[in-house]
């Protein structure tokens, strides 16, 4: 390849590059890893997924969504984390994953180190798989997850084990 | 529990979308092409010209067909998975409850608008000053017809229609779209020496013969339409640079000597080499053209190798394919 080439390559690939890199500033900015987007309603959540979020809702007479708190993935399979805090203690903290396929993926829920697990009975013969696990900060947070029919559900909390149970309860309630 | 629904987000102001895509895609064409130039040491003006066409059709002429022929661009899908760029990407960027997307947007507009506005008001002013003065034509002075003469005979082309105003102010301008002319002053004849007024009159036989003021109007054309787009303000400025540039090297290949051509240049403008760094609002077009007069001084452009017209249609297609990916 000539000088005239090499020219071409630069120009066309370092402008490629410049968008590619521009592209990413907002991601980088909000702390967020390639291949998830913020997005700013449920609304906007559920029109990328494709994923009805109504129940999700339900939690909001209790909870406050955080700012960016509303995070989504496309790949391998559309999933959707919300992250909220307590309005009467806004040290306690949930986050709701809900997907497509049996796993939320790594993107969104990223997989902790954990301590304890044990099976919860739920309703109609389901389980869920409830962990302590441990943060990078050291505290220790509670993680269940289960699955309905082609979707995976989890809830990430820091608050008590009983009102964890409590949520999951009332979201298997509220599906149709 | 959840169900999928087939619900989208609503496609909203799609004309402002349309316009800050070309916005978009303009900055993005203009910049490749100027590294391009810069890189490959780009020097001979229609070269150069050709290039700043390009920069100048992709917003003007291919934002808009991507945007009729390929509406899924607007897609999430398309903007999550395949754009290389999306502007939807900064939709959640805020600053004070500013949103920065749109906030660049709106300062990018100004800036088009400003640089629009900047040559329009003299363009506009001009036209009217001289329609105001059109029956204060007179018959064209000797030298005046000598120089026509001369320089039609070293350009190989007939003389064009002359029109002559009696004003002391120096007039030189090739104008009209189908048929151009040449109108001038009875103060330029005065003010010019005969070698000078023979290469200055060159330089607008040129551009009558290349039917220039038709290429000019298209410009402007563009920039009217597109007057919010800051990358298309100045591509085509450079376009109209390096058309005055075309018409210089043209004329002083005809004539043989650049010295009278940029002597003639600087007197109309009023630059006087003794004392640079005039000031006020013509220092850009001063700027301009002794730019002009420093290329046709400058030698190198001859001995540069130029892009092949490979070059030329490697970067047209690589751009598009870029621009296609990138959505606003």
């Amino acid at each position: 390849m000539g000088r005239a080439g090499l020219v071409m390559v630069v120009v066309l690939g370092g402008t490629a590059l410049a968008l590619r890199a521009a592209d990413a500033i907002p991601g980088w900015l909000a702390g967020v890893p390639p291949g998830v987007r913020l997005c700013a309603s449920l609304d906007e959540a559920e029109a990328r997924t494709g994923l009805r979020l109504d129940h999700a809702r339900a939690l909001f007479a209790d909870y406050e969504l955080l700012a960016d708190g509303i995070r989504v993935t496309a790949k391998p399979e559309p999933a959707v984390a919300l992250a909220m805090r307590w309005r009467q203690d806004r040290r306690i903290h949930l986050t709701l994953f809900h997907g497509r396929g049996k796993e939320i993926p790594v993107a969104l829920r990223t997989p902790l180190p954990s301590f304890h697990e044990i099976a919860v009975p739920l309703e109609k013969g389901r389980s869920a798989s409830l962990k302590a696990e441990a943060m990078p900060d050291g505290s220790v947070w509670q993680d269940i997850e289960w699955a309905v029919g082609s979707d995976a559900t989890a809830l990430r909390f820091n608050g008590r084990t009983v009102e964890l149970l409590r949520l999951v309860k009332q979201i298997l309630e509220d599906a149709p | 529990m959840f169900s999928a629904i087939t619900k989208q987000i609503p496609p909203g102001n799609r004309m402002g979308e349309l316009a800050a895509e070309t916005i978009l895609h303009g900055i993005v064409a203009a910049t490749a092409t100027l590294v391009f130039l810069r890189l490959r040491h780009v020097h001979a003006a229609k070269i150069r010209l050709r290039f700043w066409l390009l920069a100048l059709g992709c917003p003007v002429l291919l934002t808009p067909v991507f945007s009729l022929l390929a509406p899924f661009r607007r897609g999430e899908i398309f903007r999550d998975e395949r754009a290389i760029f999306s502007g939807s990407h900064f939709a959640n960027l805020q600053w004070q409850s500013v949103r920065l997307g749109v906030a660049w947007v709106a300062i990018l507009a100004v800036v088009g608008t400003a640089l629009f506005l900047r040559d329009l008001i003299p363009f506009a002013w001009d036209v009217t000053r001289s329609r105001a003065k059109q029956n204060e034509a007179t018959a064209p002075p000797a030298a005046l017809t000598s120089a026509v003469n001369r320089a039609a005979e070293a350009l190989g082309i007939s003389a064009p229609r002359l029109l002559v105003r009696a004003t002391k102010q120096p007039i030189l301008i090739c104008r009209g779209l189908r048929r151009p002319t040449i109108v001038s002053s009875t103060g330029l004849v005065e003010s010019l020496a005969p070698d000078e007024l023979e290469a200055a009159v060159a330089h607008e036989m040129v551009h009558a013969a290349r039917r220039d003021p038709a290429l000019g109007w298209g410009l402007m054309l563009a920039r009217g339409l597109f007057f919010f787009n800051p990358a298309i303000q100045l591509v085509a400025r450079a376009a109209v640079q390096e058309i005055e540039q075309r018409a210089d090297a043209a004329a002083v290949h005809a004539l043989d000597n650049a010295q009278p051509l940029v002597r003639g240049l600087r007197k109309m403008a009023g630059i006087d080499p003794e004392r640079p760094g005039t000031g006020g609002w013509q220092v850009l077009r001063l700027h301009a053209i002794e730019r002009r007069c420093r290329a046709l001084l400058d030698e190198r452009g001859a001995s540069q190798p130029t892009p092949s017209r490979w070059g030329f249609v490697a970067l047209a297609v690589g751009l598009g394919v870029i621009l296609f990916f990138t959505v606003a």
